[in-house]
């Protein structure tokens, strides 16, 4: 994928203009020069078909209306999760890394795609997002840093699961 | 009240500088429209007809009297020398230049205020009654749950791109004076023998869809107020329709599912986060609460308010009207009407007049205004001695106006003046039923009539719920108004019925008049007027104002 941002590796964030995943629409519209390994298919297409492949994708995606739940039985054979923002006004892909975080207690990679720009990444951090696939026509060291985000965080996040109340020094 | 800390004053000052940041990178090209509105709204700022408008928060409706004259000094340098304020105790700056906003909300910042998430689909400004604190009907004072609130949703990452706008507002008293039910989210607090316990309303709002809350969650224990809230924005973020921005609220997706459906989906998600780290703490509570501890009330003597009272009519009808009921005998809450007559839009203070009102709170009161959602001003605690002084000076300021709860304290938006959303004007319409209403006593004797006007179906005018409610609507190009009547606000609130086609903006006053004459001669006792709607119907005030050969539009 091009254009990423990740903080998966460090707290400072790294950058790839390209870096080895390939996301695609359905595994048939893959080209030959990517192992199958490295590419990051639908959900759906994961349920379909994974196991019938020798070397599985390692990834898949999800739409932002598929329940996170349903992702559950398969997260030990899976190295990244992405999710896609069609819009970068529609927010349900913040609440799916919510519940992936801290309900489904992932631990792997966390990829935001789609309309990912620089003024929402801190948000998408918080809400356990750890690679950002900015928006191919966006420069990205501009945006990143759209990562320094706030330092009053009152309510609690996926990445820092008490609010400020419990954390906040007596000055 | 609230005084920030570090960390309060820390988020202000970095949020100056962030949307200080977009607006050069928005003015340099280097962020599109459509990247540039989202962050604007979230700082409240709105392109509208003529201008940028910048509604600022006022937290839960509360001021201090350093904050007013600060809001004075930006309607002088920055606007044309007054400022509105607004149905969700909000004030909204009209004649903004985008240049400046950095500037105006470095000088709020200066005094603990903001302007973040008044807009956009995000939590906005939590609201409660503006009588907080010192009402003598109050079980528990809801600030501190406001200001709780107000800071779990602040930059919430996960809720700052939710289907729609959400509201809450809180009340605590024997009468929700707080619009509960027509919030998306309403709780009212209530003091039993467990403690303090909550019940959450869900899924009210006005505009298109009028729709009452329902009752989602009987007896919460109050250390789960912000899990619970966190299940139920989860629940909606998920759910809730984005196809359609006009079946984008939570209250269509709580009809659409059925409360007990929605129940159990926010059930559900609350089981995996209650008593997880969210759950409040009796330090935070208290380190809240104890901010919002009044000076000490003194007893005073009231002969001289006593004898004011006998010796001066004008004077005792504008207490009756406007002051409220304080926990100490020796005190009221003094309302102050932004509704003097025709030549001032309702909830229009001029910079002059914020500074009297503040000076007022400093010299009588305790250095503390409130907004209404009637958008009017309140001095929460003036003892009674200083009544006659307080009224005296206001009067002279255009702030004396003893009409309360009467028919020509209407609750009016901006409307096609200034709206970009507006279908009618709304201002021209509330002068003329002010001047067609000019006399006291008539409406004084007409008694308590909530009169709301909106100039369109996005109802920031509250029309639904008024006992009158005036819709401004357009038909190919020009604009009539809708009439509803046996709206109420309050813990029994309804949504008022259409009378039939609309009227002319000049016929508007008469029309009001008639419904009030039919109410007049029906009403009995001390019956209000939506009680009477509700119980003889709406066909007595039909056939009373369609009667006469009325242009009406079809």
């Amino acid at each position: 994928m091009n254009n990423v941002i990740s903080l998966v590796n460090s707290s400072q964030p790294e950058i790839s203009e390209h870096d080895n995943w390939h996301l695609v629409d359905a595994i048939e519209n893959s080209e030959a020069i990517w192992p199958k390994s490295m590419l990051v298919i639908p959900f759906k297409e994961w349920l379909e078909s994974a196991e019938a492949y020798a070397t599985a994708p390692k990834a898949f995606w999800l739409d932002n209306e598929t329940d996170v739940h349903l992702v559950e039985p398969w997260l030990d054979k899976i190295e990244l999760i992405a999710l896609n923002f069609p819009k970068f006004t529609d927010g349900r892909a913040y609440t799916q890394a919510v519940e992936l975080r801290t309900q489904l207690r992932w631990r792997g990679e966390l990829r935001a795609f789609g309309d990912v720009l620089r003024d929402q990444l801190t948000h998408m951090h918080r809400c356990g997002f750890n690679s950002f696939a900015v928006r191919e026509d966006k420069d990205i060291l501009d945006a990143m840093k759209g990562l320094n985000g706030i330092s009053t965080r009152y309510s609690g996040s996926a990445i820092e699961p008490e609010p400020l109340f419990r954390r906040r020094a007596v000055i | 009240m609230y005084q920030y800390d570090f960390y309060d004053k820390a988020l202000v000052r970095e949020r100056v500088a962030q949307f200080r940041d977009q607006i050069e990178r928005y003015q340099a090209g280097k962020l599109t429209e459509e990247e540039f509105l989202p962050l604007r709204l979230q700082n409240g700022l709105y392109l509208q007809k003529h201008a940028y408008m910048l509604r600022v928060a006022i937290p839960y409706g509360t001021l201090s009297s350093k904050q007013l004259r600060t809001l004075g000094d930006i309607a002088t340098e920055f606007d044309k020398d007054y400022g509105h304020f607004t149905t969700r105790q909000n004030i909204q700056f009209n004649w903004i230049e985008l240049d400046r906003v950095p500037e105006i909300i470095e000088r709020l910042a200066d005094v603990e205020m903001h302007s973040i998430q008044t807009s956009g689909n995000t939590v906005r400004n939590v609201t409660t009654e503006a009588f907080a604190g010192v009402s003598a009907d109050e079980f528990v004072d809801p600030r501190p749950f406001a200001e709780i609130i107000r800071q779990w949703s602040t930059i919430n990452p996960e809720f700052l791109f939710l289907p729609r706008k959400f509201k809450i507002a809180v009340s605590s008293s024997v009468k929700d004076r707080a619009a509960v039910r027509t919030h998306d989210v309403g709780i009212y607090i209530n003091r039993t023998h467990g403690g303090l316990r909550l019940d959450v309303m869900v899924g009210g709002g006005l505009g298109r869809t009028p729709i009452l809350s329902q009752r989602l969650k009987e007896g919460l224990e109050w250390q789960h107020m912000l899990t619970y809230l966190e299940a139920v924005l989860r629940v909606y973020n998920r759910h809730g329709r984005r196809d359609n921005r006009y079946k984008a609220r939570i209250k269509i997706l709580v009809k659409s599912l059925g409360i007990d459906v929605f129940a159990e989906e926010v059930e559900k998600e609350w089981q995996q986060i209650k008593n997880g780290p969210s759950e409040l703490t009796a330090t935070e509570f208290q380190r809240v609460a104890e901010q919002f501890q009044s000076a000490s009330l003194v007893e005073a003597p009231t002969y001289e308010y006593e004898a004011a009272l006998a010796r001066d009519h004008t004077f005792s009808n504008w207490v009756d009207k406007n002051t409220h009921d304080h926990k100490h005998t020796s005190y009221l809450s003094v309302v102050i009407s932004t509704k003097p007559g025709p030549n001032n839009p309702p909830g229009d203070v001029t910079a002059t007049q914020m500074n009297i009102i503040a000076d007022l709170s400093e010299q009588f009161g305790d250095g503390e205004i409130r907004v209404t959602h009637e958008q009017n001003l309140v001095l929460p605690s003036v003892q009674k001695r200083h009544l006659y002084d307080v009224w005296s000076t206001l009067k002279q300021a255009d702030l004396g106006h003893s009409n309360i709860g009467l028919l020509t304290d209407m609750i009016t938006c901006p409307g096609g003046d200034y709206c970009a959303l507006a279908n009618a004007k709304s201002i021209p319409v509330a002068a003329d039923i002010q001047q067609h209403f000019s006399d006291l006593d008539y409406l004084h004797d007409i008694g308590e009539l909530d009169l709301n006007i909106s100039g369109c179906m996005n109802a920031c005018g509250h029309h639904h719920v008024g006992n009158i409610g005036i819709l401004g609507v357009d038909k190919n190009g020009s604009e009539w108004y809708q009439v509803t009547i046996g709206g109420k606000q309050g813990e029994d609130a309804r949504i008022g019925k259409v009378i039939g086609p609309s009227f002319k903006a000049a016929d508007v006053p008469q029309v009001i008049d008639k419904l009030v004459q039919v109410f007049i001669t029906h009403r009995e006792l001390e019956e209000q007027f939506s009680d009477t709607v509700q119980r003889i119907g709406i066909t007595p005030f039909k056939e009373r104002v369609y009667a006469p050969a009325m242009e009406t539009a079809e």
